[in-house]
C-alpha cells in the first residue's frame, strides 16, 4: 500500500514536470493556432542552455533560471519574428496557415541537427550538483528531491503565467488576439508582435521546464522527441490552449506511468496513455479544460 | 477640410469588386448614416477605412493625412475606431477586460481609468456586469460593450457597423438612444445601418449605397421624406 502512495506522489511530481514541458506548446497554440512541431527542440535547446549555464558558472541549478528565462524568451521571440512571421504574412489570406506547421517541422530538424553538429551525439549529465540523488524521507517513503523542486516550479510558473495573462496590458492583448485576432487588430493590437511575445513566453516556460529536468535527466540532441509526443498528448488531454489543462494532463500521464507498473507490466502503461488519449478525443475532443468556442 | 474625406475609393474581395469610385466625407461633429440593402458594400466600406481590407484605388484622407495604406492597428492609433458588425467581443474575457483592451493604443492607455468611468456613467449596465464573461451577456448588452469598447479607444471618429443588428425593437431604441447621447457629447459618428428610419432620424447627413456606389446623398431629414427611400427602404 505504501508503495502505491509513494508512486502516486512521485507520479504527481514527475507529471507536473511533464505538464510544465507542455505549457509552452499550449500557450503557443492558444495564441498562434499553430501546433509547434519544434516544441521538443525548444526544450532540447533549453536543456543545453541550462546545462552550460550551470556548468560554466557552477551555480545551483535553479539559480541558472536567471539566465535561462531571458535567453529562451529572446530565442523564442526571434524564432517567431525572423522565421515564422514571414510565413504568416505570406499566408495572410489563408484561413488555416498549414505552411507554418511545416515550417516548425523544419525548425525541429534544423535545431536537432545543428545541436548534433555542435555538441555531438553523446549524452551529457550535469553530474555533481546539489540536487543529485537527493531524497526526501517521509516515514518509510522516498520522494525525489529534484522532482519536488520541479513540482513547486511548475505550480509557480503556471500561477505566474496566469497572473500575467489576466492582470497586465500585454497579457490581456495576448488573450484578445487568441480569441479574435481581427477584432484585436481593431483595438490597435499588432497581431505579429503578440505572436512574437507569445512565442517568447512559450519558449521561456519551456526553458524553466528544462531547468527542472536537468538535475536528473541527460541532455542529448534528440532528447526533445521524448517529450514532444508526451507534450502533444498532454495538451490534447488537458485542452489545447489551457494552462491548467496542461498541468492536469501532465499529472494524469505521470500517474499512469508511475502507479501503473505496480499493477501490470511497465510497457502496458504506454498503451493506457494512448488509450486514454483516444477516449478523450472521442468523448470530449476539446479536452478536459478546453473551450468549445471557436469564434 | 473634412475630418474624413474619401475620394474615388475602389475595393475588391479577390476578383470581385465590391466598391466602385466611392466618394464620401464626414465633418467634425457630424453623425453620418450609410444606408443600403444587403451586399451594397456598407460593411466593406468600413473595413477598408479601418484597414482590414486594402483599398485597390482611391484615397482615404483622415485629419489631412492619407491613411489608405496604413495597418489597422495604426489607424486605430490615429483615432478611427471601428465597432464591427456582430459585436466581435472577446467571449472568454470579462466585460471590464473587454473594455480595457479597447484602450490598448498608447493615446488611450494613459487615460484608460478615467475613460472607463466615463463609459460606465454612459452605460451603467456595464459597471454592474463588469466581472461577467462577455459570452454570457444578452445581445443588447453585448452591443453596449462593443460600443463602450470602441469609446475606450478615444476615437476622433466612431464607426458603427449595424449596431441594431439582431436586436429586439425595445433594445434597438436603447442602442440608438445611446448613439444619440454619444453624438450629443460631440463625437463624430459614421454609422452603417439597415434600420433606416432610426438611423436617419438621429443623423445629420446620409448616403445611400447600392452595388458599391453612392446613389444618393443629402441631409438626413430630407432623405427621410424622399420618395425613393420611402419606397425602397422604409416600405411605404
Amino acid at each position: 500500500m505504501l508503495y502505491v502512495l509513494e508512486d502516486t506522489i512521485n507520479g504527481i511530481l514527475m507529471g507536473s514536470i511533464y505538464g510544465l514541458t507542455a505549457m509552452g506548446l499550449t500557450i503557443i497554440f492558444g495564441v498562434l493556432k499553430v501546433i509547434n512541431f519544434a516544441h521538443g527542440s525548444l526544450l532540447m535547446v533549453g536543456m543545453y542552455v541550462s546545462y552550460w549555464a550551470i556548468r560554466l558558472t557552477g551555480v545551483h541549478p535553479y539559480v541558472a533560471l536567471i539566465l535561462v528565462i531571458p535567453i529562451m524568451f529572446i530565442f523564442g521571440y526571434s524564432l517567431q519574428k525572423i522565421i515564422i512571421r514571414p510565413i504568416f504574412i505570406a499566408e495572410k489570406n489563408v484561413r488555416e496557415p498549414v505552411t507554418v506547421i511545416i515550417v516548425t517541422t523544419g525548425i525541429w530538424y534544423i535545431l536537432d541537427n545543428l545541436t548534433l553538429l555542435l555538441f555531438g551525439p553523446q549524452y551529457r549529465s550535469l553530474g555533481n550538483n546539489p540536487l543529485q540523488g537527493k531524497m526526501l524521507e517521509l516515514g518509510e517513503m522516498f520522494i525525489s528531491m529534484p522532482k519536488l523542486y520541479g513540482f513547486v516550479t511548475a505550480l509557480v510558473t503556471a500561477a505566474a503565467v496566469h497572473w500575467f495573462m489576466h492582470k497586465t496590458v500585454m497579457g490581456r492583448a495576448i488573450r484578445a488576439t487568441s480569441m479574435d485576432r481581427e477584432a484585436a487588430s481593431l483595438m490597435g493590437i499588432d497581431q505579429y508582435k503578440i505572436y512574437n511575445v507569445a512565442f517568447g513566453i512559450g519558449a521561456a516556460t519551456t526553458g524553466i521546464a528544462a531547468v527542472t529536468l536537468i538535475p536528473f535527466y541527460n541532455v542529448f540532441p534528440t532528447v526533445g522527441v521524448l517529450f514532444d509526443i508526451k507534450g502533444f498528448i498532454i495538451v490534447v488531454l488537458g485542452g489545447l490552449g489551457s494552462i491548467t489543462g496542461a498541468l492536469v494532463g501532465g499529472v494524469i500521464i505521470g500517474l499512469i506511468e508511475s502507479v501503473g507498473p505496480q499493477f501490470m507490466t511497465a510497457t502496458w502503461t504506454e498503451a493506457i496513455v494512448y488509450g486514454l488519449f483516444l477516449v478523450v478525443l472521442f468523448v470530449k475532443p476539446s479536452g478536459l479544460f478546453g473551450q468549445k468556442h471557436d469564434w | 477640410m473634412s475630418l474624413l474625406d474619401i475620394h474615388n475609393l475602389n475595393a475588391s474581395y479577390g476578383d470581385v469588386q465590391v466598391i466602385f469610385d466611392l466618394s464620401l466625407k464626414v465633418n467634425q461633429g457630424e453623425v453620418v448614416s450609410i444606408i443600403g440593402g444587403n451586399g451594397a458594400g456598407k460593411s466593406t466600406l468600413l473595413r477598408v477605412i479601418s484597414g482590414l481590407l486594402p483599398a485597390s484605388g482611391g484615397q482615404i484622407i483622415f485629419e489631412e493625412k492619407e491613411i489608405q495604406k496604413d495597418l489597422p492597428e495604426n489607424i486605430v492609433a490615429q483615432g478611427i475606431v471601428h465597432v464591427p458588425e456582430g459585436r466581435r467581443l472577446f467571449p472568454l474575457m470579462s466585460v471590464k477586460d473587454n473594455l480595457m483592451v479597447g484602450a490598448y493604443n498608447k493615446r488611450a492607455r494613459e487615460e484608460s481609468e478615467q475613460t472607463l468611468q466615463e463609459v460606465y456613467s454612459l452605460l451603467p449596465r456595464l459597471e454592474e456586469r463588469e466581472d461577467q464573461l462577455a459570452m454570457t451577456l444578452s445581445g443588447g448588452e453585448q452591443q453596449m460593450v462593443a460600443i463602450g469598447r470602441g469609446l475606450m479607444a478615444k476615437p476622433h471618429i466612431l464607426m458603427l457597423d449595424e449596431p441594431s443588428l439582431g436586436l429586439a425593437p425595445l433594445l434597438i431604441k436603447d442602442i440608438f438612444e445611446t448613439v444619440r447621447k454619444i453624438a450629443d457629447q460631440g463625437m463624430t459618428v459614421l454609422m452603417v445601418e439597415q434600420d433606416v428610419r432610426h438611423s436617419l432620424s438621429l443623423s445629420d447627413r446620409g448616403y445611400v449605397l447600392e452595388h458599391g456606389r453612392v446613389v444618393m446623398e443629402g441631409q438626413a431629414d430630407q432623405m427621410i421624406d424622399d420618395p425613393h427611400i420611402r419606397e425602397a427602404y422604409l416600405g411605404m
